[in-house]
């Protein structure tokens, strides 16, 4: 169990076969297929090998129609899926025909269309709106609009603001021209709506005077008829728009029924894409094509027996020492040590050719999140939470899929300090039973109490910390033996280790400066190993200074596994005595699940966090080589189905 | 020291409870404010990640707790919970004196704390919003400031468990 070996693939194909092998190889989801960028680059090479062409770029229009249909059709017709329901399941020969792909894309294509089509509809009703309006105050003015006047009268519509002095406007144009008369239509809070009736030939007289009163030119715009008309023709639109949205929504709703087999094509589609993509890595002649990639070791059984079927070429080579930084790196671990992915995924994977951390780390990981967080009542949730999701969802996610075993195991873990602290949400027991019998000391057995026994906590979780250190280092010294560099490994970790022997040994005895003396000689002699002339010098005083620190505050970091397991019990503790104060059962019950439930939410996220740290920042850095690169082998990936091999 | 008898020991514990969980909920609300501004802007743009916004924002949270937490057990202890307040008044600056000390670390660490981990949380759902994948690197990194918060609380513990 541990870091997977990967051989280098090369493979030769016929040209016409290359599609059935790339799935066939999808199917069995054991190959990388990489770039081949440094053999175009040979001249010679170049001349014969060109990039293999590919669809691609079809099928990626393809999928992005789809995957906007879906999330077009979750926004019209959303439908509630319960909880926890996993995703349908799909046998694999039903999942690789593409018989339905069609009807899915022209599905996708119409549900675009009707969302467009909503789109304008909405575009346009607002148009109307507007129009319906500005028309509204005209609506008493009976000429059609686009009058303008007769031959020797001309007509003006405006408005002018509602704070103008009417009668002043009507006497100031009568004074300008004497031939013209304003009539107001009607008024608002904010315009005054009014036409104004003058001799054609005196209208440039006419207009300073307007101008000056603040009439301008109504909001409609051209239009022709009357106001009435045409807000009676602008509301039939409106209903005409409305009745088409409507149509619009039940067609989508009558597609809504497609969902679930656009989502399985979809899917299809996606694998399809991968193959495509990976298409595009192949070098190709006239009539054969060229596979570079990397494969899994225990998987090359069945791709051997698989590509006996085709008229193919390959070989298969260990990978160099030098091109391990090129290796992808794939873990592979049993059920309980699984999970640790989480963590190695989200620090950095482990370079190719070191060690999987997941087996070292796992052990670790648990008993002390289980220490942090040390509640029977917790542990319990924590592994019912697990359980539920686990065998009802079968969740598939990357996160989910570490997520959930990871919180069951931690829950066992939490379960167990819990009974060795005498934890069940807090002293919601002892609480209770003094509610009813205020005389009672009942409290729940414990081997220890995270209060009483503060200081003997800490020192075990430093001893913890101490083992943890250690094992890194032991895993240091592994590596560096195995790599031949075994004076490298004594002179530091070996040198370190026999420090704290007799750094020990000393407060043993009592002998403390001697252990002293002893230790810096030992330190002395060995941290200038490698380095030369005044380089010795500085490496001494350098490593002294940074193992000294370096080993204590790693250790002393440890002391977060006392501080949060006294946290978290007085924040429940606090919690539930908030709770008996009330001195009612009912109302206690309701504050006590209501600061446990905060607890609880605040310690399993804080728990994990500073658990990760420990390991990534304390325990990784004794021994952790990282930069592997993911294996990322051409398989089937689905978002809405799950594909099962039958 | 007459001055600080003035006061009497009761009063010098009880404000040292008080600015415990006073000082660190101060803190916590700027975190979580500085965080939760920051979470506006991205919640703006994908309201769908307001979950893991909210999981930043509550991160620097903790250290109102904790002081309420450092509060609560040195009220505890004085003996003010159901205790005769009249024995209480009684208590000698000495002790007074003893119980405000024991609960500053907690105090000055949860205030200045908890704004710098808001100020971490604000950039870390700055990661949320341009590398979604890797959110969790912005726990971690919060997560670091924490520690500091614990440790006060540890050492306020520390101190008043002796009481």
């Amino acid at each position: 169990m541990a870091i997977v070996r990967m051989k280098k693939l090369s493979l030769l194909a016929t040209r016409s076969q290359k599609d059935e092998i790339l799935h066939e190889l999808m199917r069995l989801g054991c190959v990388e297929v990489r770039e081949q960028d440094e053999i175009l680059s040979d001249a010679g090479m170049a001349d014969v090998l060109t990039r293999e062409s590919s669809d691609a770029v079809e099928w990626r229009t393809k999928k992005t129609a789809l995957s906007e249909a879906i999330k077009l059709l979750d926004r019209y017709v959303p439908k509630k899926t319960p909880m926890l329901t996993p995703r349908p399941e799909l046998g694999e020969a039903q999942f690789l025909d593409e018989a339905e792909l069609e009807s899915a894309l022209s599905a996708a294509r119409e549900i675009i269309a009707l969302d467009e089509r909503m789109r304008s509809d909405t575009a346009e009703e607002n148009r109307q709106q507007l129009l319906i309006e500005a028309l509204t105050p005209w609506r008493g003015f009976e000429l059609p609009l686009e009058t303008g006047g007769t031959r020797y009268v001309s007509m003006l519509l405006g408005t002018v603001p509602a704070a103008a002095d009417l009668g002043a406007l009507s006497t100031a144009l009568t004074e300008a021209l004497p031939e013209s008369e304003v009539f107001e239509i009607s008024s608002d809070e904010n315009l005054r709506y009014l036409s104004v009736f003058c001799l054609r030939s005196g209208e440039d007289a006419a207009m300073p005077v307007l101008r000056d009163y603040g009439f301008a030119a109504p909001a409609f715009g051209a239009v022709t008829g009357s106001a009435q008309e045409n807000i009676k023709a602008a509301q039939a639109a409106l209903e005409k728009l409305a009745a088409d949205k409507a149509a619009c929504r039940s067609q989508l709703e009558q597609q809504a029924g497609n969902r679930d087999m656009i989502k399985v094509c979809f899917d299809r589609i996606n694998t399809r894409v991968d193959v495509e993509e990976a298409a595009e890595r192949l070098l190709k002649t006239e009539k054969a094509v060229l596979l570079e990639g990397w494969v899994s070791v225990p998987e090359i059984p069945a791709m051997e027996k698989t590509l006996s079927g085709f008229d193919c070429a390959y070989e298969l080579t260990e990978p160099a020492e030098e091109e391990y930084g090129d290796v992808p790196v794939d873990l592979r671990n049993g059920k309980i040590v699984r999970p640790m992915n989480m963590v190695t995924d989200m620090y950095s994977l482990p370079a190719y050719g070191s060690v999987d951390p997941n087996p070292l780390m796992a052990p670790f990981f648990i008993v002390f999140y289980g220490m942090m967080m040390a509640d029977m009542g917790y542990g319990l949730i924590m592994m019912l939470l697990s359980l539920i999701v686990v065998t009802k969802a079968k969740p598939q996610g990357a996160t989910m899929r570490y997520m959930m075993p990871l919180m069951g195991l931690c829950g066992v873990s939490t379960f167990i300090w819990g009974a060795l602290t005498g934890g069940f949400f807090g002293d919601l027991i002892p609480q209770l039973i003094r509610l009813f019998n205020p005389e009672s000391t009942f409290a729940l057995p414990a081997l220890f109490s995270p209060l009483d026994d503060a200081v003997a906590v800490l020192i075990g979780s430093l001893i913890l910390g101490v083992i943890q250190v250690f094992t890194g280092m032991i895993v240091s010294m592994y590596m560096k033996i195995k790599r031949g560099e075994t004076m490298s490994a004594l002179c530091g970790e070996g040198a370190w280790f026999l420090v704290f022997i007799i750094a020990g040994a000393g407060f043993a005895m009592g002998q403390i400066k001697i252990a002293l003396i002893a230790a810096v000689v030992v330190l002395v002699v060995t941290q200038g190993y490698g380095k030369k002339g005044f380089g010795i010098i500085t490496g001494i005083f350098g490593s002294l200074y940074n193992g000294i620190t370096g080993y204590f505050s790693d250790i002393l970091s440890y002391s977060r596994l006392m501080a949060l397991m006294l946290a978290g019990a007085v924040v429940a503790q606090v919690f539930n005595q908030l709770g008996a104060m009330t001195g009612n059962v009912v109302t206690f019950i309701i504050v006590a699940l209501i600061g446990n439930a905060l607890n609880f939410a605040l310690n399993i996220l804080g728990c994990y966090v500073h658990d990760m740290r420990l390991q990534c920042l304390e325990f990784f850095g004794r021994f952790y080589e990282d930069g592997g690169k993911p294996f990322r082998p051409l398989k089937i990936k689905t978002q809405y189905v799950n594909v099962v091999k039958k | 020291m007459s001055f600080l008898e003035s006061f009497g020991g009761l009063a010098l514990a009880l404000l040292g409870a008080g600015l415990a969980v006073g000082l660190s909920c101060v803190g916590s609300a700027k975190g979580t404010g500085i965080a939760g501004e920051a979470g506006t802007g991205l919640l703006s743009q994908d309201p769908s990640k307001s979950g893991k916004v909210m999981v930043l924002q509550l991160l620097p949270g903790t250290q109102g707790l904790y002081g309420m937490v450092v509060f609560f057990f040195a009220i505890a202890r004085m003996g003010l919970m159901g205790g005769d307040f009249n024995t209480l008044l009684g208590m000698t600056t000495a002790t007074g004196m003893a119980y405000f000390v024991a609960c500053m670390p907690m105090a000055l660490g949860g205030l200045l704390s908890a704004i710098a981990q808001g100020k971490v949380a604000a950039g870390s759902i700055n990661i949320l919003a341009k590398k979604p994948d890797d959110w969790s690197k912005g726990l971690l990194l919060c997560g670091i400031v924490e520690f500091y918060a614990i440790l006060s609380l540890l050492a306020s513990m520390l101190m008043l468990l002796q009481f």
